[in-house]
């Protein structure tokens, strides 16, 4: 560089220039770090704002918008939600709360109870259509699918609600109802598998499998939760398990005794699904004899 | 209809002459040019070669659409139903119109809460666009569902209910990062195979 025969006085240059760089970059450095410092200071404050008490109204109405719900599906991934699933089968694995680290998620209870209720409307019609007698006329029975879906999105709030009520109070730590929601849905995939089996209409292999789903799901909610048993609620630990077992009990006998209830056949038509026209028949008959 | 440069007919008039003039056209001339409209969008939708830009043609997105054809289908199928109690027909009218276009929100808001960026009522119109295959498949099994035996049935049902999905399915996947593709998916299968699943037991 200084090989060129220009008037420069021995070194000066280079350390000059070196010193002009070196001058520089520790400036750019102090410009960065006061804008990263004020970028940090805004974010603290940002922070705070966020802690601060929200107002009535933004209390009462976030559960309405979509922001609220963002943080159950940001994370989400087809493997999670596929490994998920496939740990509900295994109930004597206690694996769940390991997937995603325990993140709770809401698309699985949204999906899951919406193929449930496609499942149970399904199988309950083809296990009456394969029942019924072939000189008898099927009715198909729409009622099934509003009812399966007050049901099943009801027992999707209440249940976990009434499960994380009694843990918290026995001194259950570290719960949220988000995830006792999460879990609770996961725990009835295996209903799913069982819906298909009981559409063949043999009242044997429909007990069978409804028992299976019963304890599977108990299982799998007890294990899971056997942790926070053990640790927390030592002794009134069986109070929980006998709410969780009851609960599957009294919700897979629901399911036998109003879809896959084949078993009354009406005295008049020989159909199960003709209870209606039975009682107008009544009516009718009783009015005739009036006039 | 022959589009000859594939532009869609005109929706709005620019020029206040011609707002003057649309509003004393007949009236047959405002309902052709809607038809036209929807006919246009069906095309787009269904035939997958019409879609040269990628789906931007949805981004004028229409209501009326989705709502013929949901009407339409929950005719067909109330017709169709027996009437063993008054209550039966109303019953799957109800059912098919509320699970239209609930389905289309919940299946709306699922897209969007998994990261797709998209208008909510672009997803509607394309969801409700894509029933028509099942209107196909219903008005064909409403007219000749008697004479056929159960598997010559699903042959229609089955193909209607694809060709409903793969339309759909293309534009929901290129919503989402691929990592969840399936994750959007998933609800809208379920979906068409909720309202195949009608059209064939009914």
């Amino acid at each position: 560089m200084s090989s060129n025969g220009s008037a420069l006085k021995g070194s000066a240059p280079p350390p000059d220039l070196a010193k002009q760089v070196l001058a520089q970059k520790l400036a750019q450095q102090i410009v960065n770090q006061i804008v990263s410092d004020d970028v940090i200071d805004d974010k603290i404050e940002e922070e705070e704002n966020q802690n601060k008490e929200p107002t009535c109204c933004q209390m009462f109405c976030a559960p309405f918008t979509l922001k609220y719900y963002q943080p159950f599906f940001n994370d989400l991934t087809t493997k999670v939600i596929a490994q998920k699933l496939w740990a509900s089968f295994f109930p004597f694995k206690a694996t769940f709360f390991e997937i995603q680290d325990g993140k709770a998620d809401l698309y699985g209870p949204v999906w899951i109870y919406a193929t449930l209720v496609f499942s149970v409307a399904a199988a309950g019609n083809i296990s009456g259509y394969l029942a019924t007698p072939s000189n008898i006329a099927f009715h198909y029975n729409f009622d099934f699918i509003p009812t399966a879906s007050s049901l099943l999105f009801g027992i999707a709030l209440l249940v976990p609600f009434a499960i994380y009520m009694v843990m918290k109070m026995l001194g259950g730590r570290h719960l949220h109802l988000s995830s006792v929601i999460c879990i609770y849905a996961y725990a009835q995939t295996c209903i799913i598998p069982v819906c298909i089996v009981c559409s063949i209409p043999n009242p044997q292999l429909q007990w069978g499998a409804l028992i299976y789903a019963m304890i599977n799901s108990s299982l799998f909610l007890i294990v899971n939760y056997w942790g926070e048993l053990e640790k927390n609620i030592q002794a009134k630990k069986h109070i929980v398990i006998w709410l969780i077992a009851g609960c599957q009990v009294v919700l897979l006998l629901l399911f036998k005794m109003y879809f896959f209830l084949y078993v009354y056949t009406n005295p008049y038509t020989g159909s199960r699904f003709d209870q209606l026209t039975k009682i107008d028949r009544i009516d009718h008959s009783f009015l005739h004899h009036q006039h | 209809m022959e589009y000859s440069n594939q532009r869609p007919p005109q929706n709005y008039s620019q020029m206040d002459d011609q707002k003057t003039l649309d509003l004393e056209e007949s009236v047959s001339e405002t309902i052709m040019r809607d038809l036209r409209m929807i006919a246009f969008k069906l095309k787009y939708v269904l035939i997958p070669k019409e879609q040269e830009d990628n789906g931007k043609e949805l981004r004028n997105w229409d209501l009326w659409g989705p709502l013929i054809f949901c009407l339409v289908l929950a005719m067909t199928l109330s017709f169709k139903a027996e009437s063993t109690t008054t209550s039966t027909k109303s019953d799957v009218f109800a059912i098919i119109f509320v699970l239209i276009w609930v389905g289309a929100f919940i299946v709306t808001l699922n897209a969007q809460l998994l990261g797709g960026k998209v208008s909510f009522f672009q997803s509607v119109c394309l969801l409700g666009y894509c029933v028509f295959p099942i209107n196909i498949e219903a008005i064909i099994i409403a007219f000749f569902g008697s004479y056929l035996p159960f598997v010559v049935k699903l042959i229609p049902v089955l193909l209607c209910f694809a060709w409903s999905a793969y339309s759909s399915v293309g534009f929901m996947a290129s919503l989402v990062p691929p990592h969840k593709k399936k994750l959007a998916v998933y609800p809208v299968f379920l979906f068409y195979l909720f309202l195949s699943w009608f059209s064939l037991i009914v």
